[in-house]
């Protein structure tokens, strides 16, 4: 058992500890140091524990080490550190701790064997990152951390459902490849797809992960839609229901980004597209495509933090955070504007950055599966990611008039960060071999031919020119504002609906109280109309008339006993 | 404060359209001289500059529509 303390998530687990009393010095160290620690221990840790724990006659396996989730660990691992160096100023101590807590339980689902450590693991992870929202400490992080803990710990009881369900049919807890095809495993994947934001629970990652504060959104961006990419990956490859949920989710993403007025709620639509072409990738189920779906994941978790991180230096830095207040800022933070361009073209998978080389495996593998029209979607979700991210979201912020805004550049510990994770997005886009070897399995593919990358260009070319002839002829209006989303139902009448129906209910109560106050009146009115002091009953009669009917009774009885006995 | 609300346009110098209209219409002619690796849809010359053109005005398009269905004040559900 003294192997768990070599587990990664222990040592995230204890700088979550040890941050909130560490003076700034130390408390930097373990920013750093921790995940840096954590990256060496996810290859150090043994496959699997020597001796395995039981709970309630439960054989676990709080430790299974493979292939799949050691690449995860690793990316995990390196956002840490780009994280813990983002947030070196961070003197928010809550938000930290939450964060290291909520990184420690996202290793402990990938490093699970079990079901039942999945789902510890999991709900744990709910209550870090929902503290994380909560630490920003404003009135709509709290607003909008109580509906994300709402919609996640729905998620959650879906899945212990599941996990109940299953382990009591089965009598397996082993947390291995299923498909949906039983109630309990329904229930499973319908709380894994919860995490990844996909129909009709996408709007919580718009609605919640941009209320953290600029450092908060950077974590908040890599874990929970990505633990869900990998549980997925590990239990449910080639559950075609992934493919529908996947191409919905990258047009929604796209959709919505498009008409989105904050760049920083803008990115939250943005990972809901991206976790989108992974689940198409799972759902089509072959080893190129979840290859390609977990490649992704990782390429996506770096360039993803990247521009979160410029837009939280561009946040910090002007105060404003909609389009319609920025603009033209390139000249004052160059160092910040070439980092999210650069993760703007990784994320449109320009060739030589990663996004190319992750993404190309899904399109192929829908390719070598004869699904052309899967293809031809997931280029036109391509293209449109381009126009989204690659350029909208640059150009609006970056470009366009001068608004006299005078910026400084970003700290130099977040210029450290963002430049890690920028040369990590061209260093993978130039070394595919180097990472396709860390995968599962090693797909035969090289992404650099002429035409693929001829192609490429000519695909986001076109696209891009389409947003600038757009530009040109018709304009773009920049308001503030914000886009309905199925969250509407328990926003509106969801919400109010139950207050209306109690404030009705106390009405009724009233009513029906004043209704019952007046029918005893009505009763006691009528009661002595027919038998008050003055009526045939209840009256008052003269002696004589009492005397008679005395003397009648008395002559009856008299009558039965002398003739009827 | 309300922040300012307006219709950002775009004016292309004579040089970018230069540049733009050389750069598209080389990818063009590649596109029709290079051998594709893929068949069917996949490797149809000039399929890639149709798609992403058209994903382009489409996804503005539908973005346009989203916005005008589903616009509401960012004060709305406070």
């Amino acid at each position: 058992m003294t192997e768990l303390l070599l587990h990664p998530g222990a040592v995230m687990l204890i700088a979550a500890l040890l941050i909130p009393m560490a003076p700034a010095a130390l408390r930097a160290i373990l920013l750093v140091g921790a995940p840096a620690i954590a990256l060496a221990l996810v290859w150090q840790l043994p496959d699997t524990l020597a001796t395995a724990p039981s709970f309630l006659g439960m054989t676990l396996e709080p430790i299974r080490a493979d292939a799949l989730s050691r690449l995860f660990g690793t990316v995990f691992a390196l956002m840490g550190i780009a994280g813990g160096l983002y947030a070196l100023r961070q003197t928010n101590r809550t938000e930290l701790s939450a964060a290291y807590a909520y990184m420690a339980f996202a290793f402990g689902v990938i490093f699970a064997g079990d079901l039942i450590t999945v789902l510890i693991f999991w709900e744990l992870m709910a209550l870090g990152s929902a503290t994380v929202i909560f630490a920003s400490g404003t009135e709509a992080a709290r607003r909008a951390g109580l509906r994300y803990l709402a919609v996640h710990l729905f998620g959650g009881v879906l899945l212990m459902a599941g996990v109940a369900g299953e382990v009591a049919s089965s009598g397996q807890v082993t947390f291995a490849s299923m498909l949906p095809d039983s109630v309990p495993r329904a229930l499973i994947l319908a709380g894994f797809l919860i995490n990844t934001g996909a129909p009709p629970f996408s709007s919580w990652v718009p609605d919640s992960y941009p209320e953290a504060s600029t450092t908060g959104m950077v974590f908040l961006s890599a874990f929970t839609t990505k633990t869900a990419v990998y549980v997925l990956a590990r239990g449910f490859p080639g559950a075609e229901i992934l493919i529908v949920l996947g191409l919905i989710m990258i047009f929604y993403g796209i959709f919505y980004g498009l008409a989105e007025s904050q760049p920083r709620r803008m990115l939250g639509y943005s990972i809901v597209n991206q976790v989108g072409f992974m689940l198409v990738g799972i759902g089509i189920g072959t080893e190129l495509a979840v290859s390609g779906a977990v490649a992704h994941a990782f390429a996506h978790i770096i360039y993803k933090a990247l521009l979160i991180m410029a837009v939280g230096s561009v946040l910090s830095a002007t105060g404003r955070q909609t389009f319609s207040e920025l603009g033209g800022i390139g000249r004052q933070m160059p160092f910040t504007a070439l980092c999210c361009i650069i993760g703007g073209l990784a994320i449109s998978a320009f060739p030589f950055t990663s996004g190319f080389v992750a993404k190309a495996l899904v399109s192929e593998a829908a390719y070598q599966e004869g699904l052309d029209w899967l293809w031809l979607l997931l280029a036109l979700g391509t293209a449109g990611v381009f126009l989204d991210v690659g350029i909208k979201l640059q150009y609006f912020v970056f470009f366009g008039p001068d608004r006299g805004l005078r910026p400084a550049e970003a700290p130099l510990h977040e210029r450290g960060a963002m430049g890690f994770f920028a040369l990590l997005c061209i260093g993978i886009g130039l070394m595919p071999g180097t990472f396709y070897a860390l995968l599962p399995v090693t797909p035969e593919y090289s992404p650099y031919t002429t035409d693929h990358v001829l192609l490429q260009f000519e695909l986001l070319f076109f696209a891009g020119l389409a947003f600038f002839v757009w530009l040109r002829f018709a304009g773009w209006p920049l308001g503030r504002n914000l886009t309905l989303d199925v969250d509407w139902l328990w926003r509106r009448p969801l919400r109010d609906g139950p207050l209306r129906t109690l404030e009705g209910l106390a009405g009724a109560r009233e009513r029906i109280a004043d209704q019952l106050l007046l029918t005893k009146d009505r009763i006691i009115v009528w009661a002595q109309r027919v038998d008050g002091p003055v009526r045939a009953i209840a009256g008052s009669h003269p002696t004589g008339r009492m005397v008679f009917f005395t003397i009648a009774i008395l002559a009856a009885i008299l009558i039965q006993e002398l003739f009827f006995t | 404060m309300t922040p300012p609300s307006e219709t950002r346009r775009f004016e292309p110098t004579r040089i970018q359209l230069i540049v733009t209209g050389v750069v598209l219409a080389a990818l063009i002619i590649a596109d029709f001289s290079v051998t594709h690796g893929h068949t069917g849809l996949a490797g149809q010359p000039g399929i890639h500059a149709l798609i992403g053109l058209g994903a382009g005005f489409a996804s503005i398009v539908v973005a346009k529509l989203v916005k005008a269905l589903l616009k509401r004040p960012d004060t709305y559900y406070d």
